[in-house]
């Protein structure tokens, strides 16, 4: 049975292929919607292409998740738009008068209290999708200096600082994490720190251990990466308790890495992400580490080229639709095209089942900011490969679940000790 | 030209920064595009007017006091949202009351990227992008 449909025959689309249409297509906002008291606040501080709506497509293979662009100005031409009816929301096609219902996550009762320290919790995390997603610092270094060298499609550095707090205490984290733990299920968080000089990795060692001994949650952090001489400290991070890395080349294309990265290709260069995604992949399950990159820009046989290389090295990609963020430097540049993403995201769903990766593991994970490798199941065949696929990724998800997620989300001791991280730090230093 | 203003621009602004506003005001008249101004918290807003042949632009500059020595002109897009505060930065010029022709010249590049509409290529060379001072809210 195919389950795509073609846009241009005026035929509904399957959920992940609304999903893709509405990342690159944006959704306007109905005068009947009341946001203000069915929906989390819209944040762009999260992450450089973040800045919308986040919605939940209903699916019989899985529920998927998606921040839909609202705020930019192409969405004033989108077919798309959000209506309230009934108490329910619906996203109406205007080109086939198509009706999707859509649930619209609320924003959860903890955003709006205090830690003990008087931080508003809001402003120390936010949930991203499923996740606790959580800047550990100050804004990142690309942006500051005479010429910035900001990546050309973020717009963090305007935002940090405005809409959230500059430094966060490791206590607040630690209250925060557990809220979102108790009261929306959070399994995950997810750390990131922009460019730090180099000290990305350190600052965030503390959050890790702490998560893991007082909270239990699975830990991801998303840092600039260090040279091959400074490897040691991923070791010591998996010591203390980091089960994920991702790294964020964003573009395959070397000469797109350059001219939309300059920050990232002055300080480490594009190589520097390869060796360290393949140094820590090479260290932990397959599946663990991601390679992230953005597709509507590079041309797509070098977006295709990049999901190859990941799943060759046994990570899974996350995979950006390109938005034009308000604000960006990149905002004049088009949105992409339904037609490309769709093939980008067969195909990355194609690679990793190709390359066995193990996706949609980690309980209630799912991350709004990117067509998830498994919501991408939508776009091929439900022939037999797929169902062996999906059975195989059953039994496994079984497996993982009872011999390492059931302990990772209890609070427990790990073996890492933070003061060797100090220590390495200040030896190679000396 | 200016099609709108409000009756006191310049409310709460110091005399010397007062005498660097008019002469921005006075910019503002001497060029072909038409510009609505308006009060907006503590600052004077300047957007592109809405005429018969097309809506207000979106991009805004607010132009406010971030110290007695110092202007900022900040520049913005509300959001799209009928219920949001959010304002979406482009960055910010700094304007100097001593410096008033510096600060003219700033200015008048400020414009341009405000009828621009903000576009990337229209970005002046003086705009900082990291803001070093708390934008005043809306009233």
């Amino acid at each position: 049975m195919v389950t795509a449909t073609v846009l241009q025959s005026g035929t509904m689309l399957n959920p992940g292929e609304l999903q893709i249409d509405l990342f690159c297509k944006g959704l306007r906002i109905g005068a009947s919607c009341d946001l203000v008291a069915d929906a989390r606040q819209v944040s762009r501080t999260r992450a450089g292409l973040g800045s919308g709506l986040e919605l939940v497509l209903p699916g019989d293979l899985k529920d998927l998740w998606l921040n839909a662009p609202v705020e930019e100005d192409f969405v004033e031409a989108s077919p798309y738009h959000l209506e309230k009816e009934n108490g329910g929301y619906l996203v109406i096609d205007d080109r086939d008068g198509g009706r999707h219902p859509v649930r619209i996550p609320g924003e959860p009762a903890w955003y709006r209290a205090r830690t003990s320290s008087g931080v508003e919790m809001a402003k120390v995390g936010v949930l991203q999708g499923t996740y606790l997603g959580i800047y550990v610092s100050n804004s990142c270094m690309y942006w500051y200096g005479g010429e910035p060298k900001n990546c050309r499609f973020c717009t963090t550095g305007a935002n940090v600082g405005v809409n959230e707090v500059a430094v966060k205490a490791v206590a607040d984290v630690v209250e925060v994490a557990r809220r979102a733990k108790e009261e929306s299920g959070v399994t995950f968080v997810h750390f990131n720190t922009g460019y730090q000089n180099g000290r990305g990795l350190e600052q965030i060692a503390p959050y890790v251990k702490a998560i893991k001994e007082e909270v239990g949650l699975l830990t991801g952090i998303q840092c600039v990466p260090v040279t091959a001489e400074r490897h040691w400290q991923y070791d010591l991070l998996m010591d203390l308790g980091a089960d994920h890395f991702s790294f964020c080349y964003e573009f395959h294309n070397p000469e797109f890495f350059a001219r939309y990265l300059p920050g990232k290709e002055e300080t480490v260069g594009q190589g520097a992400f390869f060796a360290s995604l393949e140094y820590c992949q090479g260290k932990l399950p397959k599946g663990a580490c991601s390679g992230e990159i953005i597709a509507g820009v590079e041309p797509i046989e070098d977006t295709l080229r990049a999901i190859d290389y990941i799943t060759g090295v046994g990570a899974f990609p996350t995979v950006c639709i390109f938005r034009p963020v308000i604000g960006s430097d990149m905002e004049d540049h088009p949105s992409p095209d339904f037609a490309a993403m769709r093939r980008v995201m067969e195909y990355m769903y194609r690679a990793c089942r190709r390359a066995g990766i193990p996706i949609g593991m980690a309980p209630n994970i799912e991350v709004s900011l990117i067509v998830n490798p498994d919501d991408a199941k939508y776009l091929v065949e439900r022939d037999l490969g797929f169902r062996f696929y999906e059975l195989k990724l059953k039994l496994m998800r079984r497996l993982a679940m009872a011999l390492k997620f059931r302990r990772e989300l209890r609070p427990h001791p790990v073996r890492g000790r933070l003061e060797d991280f100090r220590r390495r730090a200040a030896e190679a230093k000396s | 030209m200016i099609v709108e203003r409000p009756a006191d621009p310049f409310r709460g602004f110091e005399p010397a920064q007062v005498a660097l506003l008019e002469r921005l005001v006075g910019a503002l008249e001497g060029r072909s595009e038409s510009f609505a101004l308006s009060r907006c918290g503590a600052g004077l807003e300047i957007r592109k007017a809405a005429l018969a042949e097309r809506p207000a632009g979106r991009p805004r500059i607010l132009v406010f006091a971030a110290t007695s020595e110092r202007l900022v002109a900040f520049f913005y897009k509300p959001s799209r949202l009928s219920f949001s505060r959010d304002r979406f930065s482009y960055g910010a010029i700094n304007l100097h009351p001593a410096r008033a022709e510096d600060a003219l010249l700033a200015f008048a590049e400020g414009l341009d990227y405000l009828e621009a509409d903000f576009r990337p290529a229209a970005k002046p060379a003086r705009l900082k992008r990291s803001l070093d001072v708390t934008v005043p809210e809306p009233d």
